[in-house]
């Protein structure tokens, strides 16, 4: 008897209870590198979601036609094609975001995520689930980065601006720890610049993983505390039972 | 046999961690006060912001650790707060963070911003201490990792360096709001000629609230050495290797540009910058440095030789707190127990060779077939 | 025997159907695109040309006409790192001086210990002067901070392009002798050494 999960659980576990930055920790390095400002985040996960969907639901249709010799290369074809276009469609019509992520946006060929799901998942699932596990997994993705690039904004450059990628809103900036004029001068400056460092993305990503740990942590032990209230407690009412058997007879 | 479980310091003394650290903030009195006495508002204002925040982070940090008994009852406010604290903290709790927030206040240049002070206080006890532990189990010198962050963050606006005042006769200021170091990369290593040693030894060059007062430096180190708190093979190895390849540079500079003496270039590299204060306060340091006698001297020559290799060839002009973050790293390297070693087997004295000539052979040939840059 | 082959057969029809399939839908991507991507990249090569001469107002000069660009090819050793060079001329009638924004070189090179390139554009004045830099493109991993403490504080007014801290000294050094190069090709093949 297979026990199926519905299509709201496949969904949901991508984004909360296996999220693939935080819990697994896969695909770390583009979620350092392109976390500089909160735009940057969501193109990237944009992007990402856009080839881990297509990807994973090709490979889903084609799985029994690829045979297991030669399955690792097929994949990787199968990925790097979609990468290609998505890349040639973003430097055509999306050229900020291009010269942004740079070379991020080929390593998407090599992130462990794709190439995991891929083999993981889809390669065994039908289709309809493959697309929605590979749904869950990028709107995941993208959520965890995007909270590191706003995490490292703020800190680190004081406002959150927009418009700088995407041309087509309006730019304009969110002042909170730091505060530019219309002249371009600095009215008050409080951000710490170390956060728009590598040095500083290492320090942000620890510290949201040890705030995770630190939940599990204390779940698992408020557990364990209310197990042994548990045996205790029925230890004393067996002990109070024996009693009065004794008392009685 | 009965294993009793301790954390570092290890020492073996007659007296306890709290008066160690006693005697190191005595031997740091006489170069504070000299500091006060030149800027009273900076190092008094910096001194207590950082002593202030680093004291209650510890405090803070001790209480969160062990917060509630993990059953599930309901205590109140003085049972929680009795448990945390109650036999866990004590005087060199308190103690440990003062001497970390002076060791801080004294190498943070003269006319930092008073906002990249406390950001560099607050980065430098949580990241560089508690994180790891607390007392006794970090890894890294909290008030380098402090000054580092802060300089990485702030860049040009920390590194402001006050005039002296017109009291403490001082020679015309020639150089461009930055330490006598960074004249070197904008003019030339001849201007190291027009130095007057003397005015260095004393202190009238711009620099950082502790590192230029050798005199008083020096007064510490003397009475350190007397209650036989420092380890003298750090001492040694550290400045006898920094010594040593310097003046191989010297010469190999020499005969490159031949009016530059040599020297007049080894002194001048000694007294400028944080390298005295560094390796008498900072590099001791016992709970960062290695235990074993060969350890410690491996570890003095991994400092030395980075920092004359920063200072030579690096693009930053101040080479001493990055060095000693580098040498941290190698401590549990070369305390790892399967090949540590208290006494002084052939292995120990021919790692310490290489790590002495190998460095040394890279400079010489950067130096003679790169060419001195600039 | 037979089935051994008829598999590996199949299976090597099966990946080349795989990539043929991907090649097709990688050209068709192309042909929609190519115009635009090449659009494109003129129109950066344009902003950064103009941006160039802004003077000292912040403004571009109005009567600035970049004219063609002329390539240079199998340079002395010496000129290796240039690549190609522009002669604007001003479109005022009457005001037909030539020369008046001087040259504008595209250089590009690399030195030793550097982990990449630099791309940048240099203006050299009439008397052989240095005028604004702009880095097109620098995939130097360590120099970011070439354009902010170097390039900057050069173009603001501090001409004398020595390095002073900038953090990335390897990377100073290659733009100082990419623009002592460009300078030393007008004097000496440009102007035949007047």
């Amino acid at each position: 008897m297979e026990n199926k999960t519905s299509h709201k659980e496949n969904f949901l576990k991508g984004i909360i209870s296996e999220n693939p930055l935080f819990v697994s920790i896969l695909g770390t390095c583009p979620a350092l590198a392109t976390t500089r400002s909160l735009e940057s985040a969501i193109g990237m996960g944009i992007l990402f979601t856009i080839v881990l969907i297509s990807s994973n639901l090709l490979i889903s249709l084609l799985r029994k036609i690829i045979p297991e010799e030669v399955k690792t290369p097929a994949y990787i074809v199968v990925i790097a094609t979609f990468v290609t276009i998505v890349g040639m469609l973003t430097n055509a019509y999306l050229p900020e975001l291009y010269d942004t992520l740079g070379v991020y946006i080929s390593l998407i060929v090599v992130n462990c995520i794709v190439l995991g799901r891929a083999e993981a998942y889809a390669s065994k699932n039908k289709p309809l689930d493959s697309l929605i596990d590979a749904l869950g997994m990028g709107v995941g993705y993208s959520l965890s980065i995007m909270l590191m690039g706003l995490v490292r904004e703020i800190l680190g450059t004081g406002m959150i601006t927009f418009g700088d990628i995407f041309t087509f809103i309006p730019r304009f900036s969110i002042p909170l720890l730091a505060y530019v004029n219309s002249a371009g001068i600095p009215v008050y400056d409080y951000s710490i610049g170390l956060f728009t460092q590598p040095a500083g993305a290492f320090i942000v990503f620890a510290i949201i993983l040890a705030i995770l740990a630190f939940k599990k942590n204390r779940k698992e032990e408020n557990e364990k505390a209310t197990q042994l209230l548990l045996k205790k407690k029925k230890k004393e009412e067996e002990a109070k039972l024996k009693e009065m058997e004794g008392a009685n007879k | 046999m009965i294993f009793i479980k301790e954390s570092s310091p290890h020492i073996r003394r007659k007296d306890s961690a709290w008066q160690m650290m006693l005697d190191v903030i005595i031997a740091l009195l006489p170069t504070f006060i000299f500091s006060t006495v030149i800027f009273p508002l900076n190092t008094l204002l910096n001194f207590f912001i950082s002593a202030v925040i680093m004291c209650l982070a510890e405090f803070i940090f001790i209480g969160l650790t062990h917060m509630k008994p993990k059953d599930m009852e309901k205590h109140t406010f003085k049972e929680k707060f009795e448990y945390a604290y109650k036999g866990r903290y004590q005087l060199v709790n308190l103690i440990s963070p003062i001497v970390t927030a002076m060791i801080y206040t004294l190498i943070t240049p003269s006319g930092a911003p008073i906002y990249s002070v406390i950001v560099g206080a607050l980065i430098g006890i949580i990241l560089g201490k508690l994180v790891f532990g607390g007392l006794g189990n970090n890894i890294f010198n909290p008030a380098a990792v402090g000054m580092v962050a802060a300089k990485l963050s702030f860049g040009s606006n920390y590194g402001k360096y006050l005039a002296l005042p017109s009291w403490f006769n001082s020679v015309p200021n020639t150089s461009m709001g930055g330490t006598l170091l960074g004249n070197i990369s904008s003019l030339g290593y001849e201007s190291i000629n027009n130095v007057n040693f003397l005015d260095m030894f004393l202190g009238k060059m711009p620099g950082t609230l502790g590192e230029v007062y050798t005199v008083t430096i020096l007064l510490g180190l003397i009475y350190l050495i007397f209650r036989k708190t420092v380890d003298f093979r750090i001492l040694f190895s550290y400045f006898g290797t920094f010594l040593i390849m310097m003046i191989i540079a010297g010469l190999c500079i020499n005969s490159i540009l031949p009016q530059v003496k040599v020297m007049h270039f080894t002194l001048f590299e000694l007294l400028s910058g944080g390298v005295i204060f560094g390796g008498v306060f900072m590099f001791t340091d016992p709970v960062t440095s290695p235990l074993t006698r060969p350890s410690r001297i491996m570890y003095g020559m991994i400092g030395g030789c980075l920092t004359v290799l920063i200072r030579l060839f690096g693009a930053l002009p101040e080479g001493v707190a990055i060095s000693l973050l580098i040498a941290n790293m190698f401590t549990p390297v070369l305390d790892f127990p399967k090949w540590s070693n208290t006494k002084y087997t052939y292995k120990n004295i021919i790692a310490m060779a290489l790590i002495f000539v190998i460095p040394t052979i890279i400079m010489i040939i950067s130096l003679l077939f790169g060419g001195v840059v600039k | 025997m037979k089935k051994d082959i008829l598999h590996c057969l199949k299976v090597g029809g099966i990946l080349c159907a795989i990539g043929s399939i991907s090649a097709l839908l990688i050209a068709a991507t192309n042909m929609l695109t190519s115009n635009a991507i090449t659009k494109h990249e003129k129109e950066k090569e344009e902003k950064a040309l103009k941006e160039v001469f802004i003077d000292n107002n912040g403004v571009v000069p109005n009567d600035l006409v970049i004219g063609d660009k002329t390539e240079l090819k199998n340079l002395d050793k010496k000129y290796q790192k240039l690549l190609c060079y522009w002669n604007p001329k001003s479109s005022d009638e009457g005001e037909n001086i030539d020369n008046k924004y001087g040259y504008v070189f595209k250089t590009e090179g690399s030195d030793k210990n550097n982990y990449g390139t630099i791309t940048m554009l240099v203006v050299i004045n009439n008397d052989y002067s240095f005028g604004r830099i702009s880095i097109i493109k620098n995939s130097e991993s360590y120099a970011t901070t070439v354009q902010k403490d170097y390039v900057d504080q050069y173009n603001a007014g501090n001409r004398l392009l020595t390095d002073v801290t900038c953090g990335a000294t390897y990377g100073a050094t290659v733009i100082k002798e990419m623009a002592e190069s460009a300078s030393s090709y007008v004097k000496e093949v440009l102007n035949n050494g007047k």
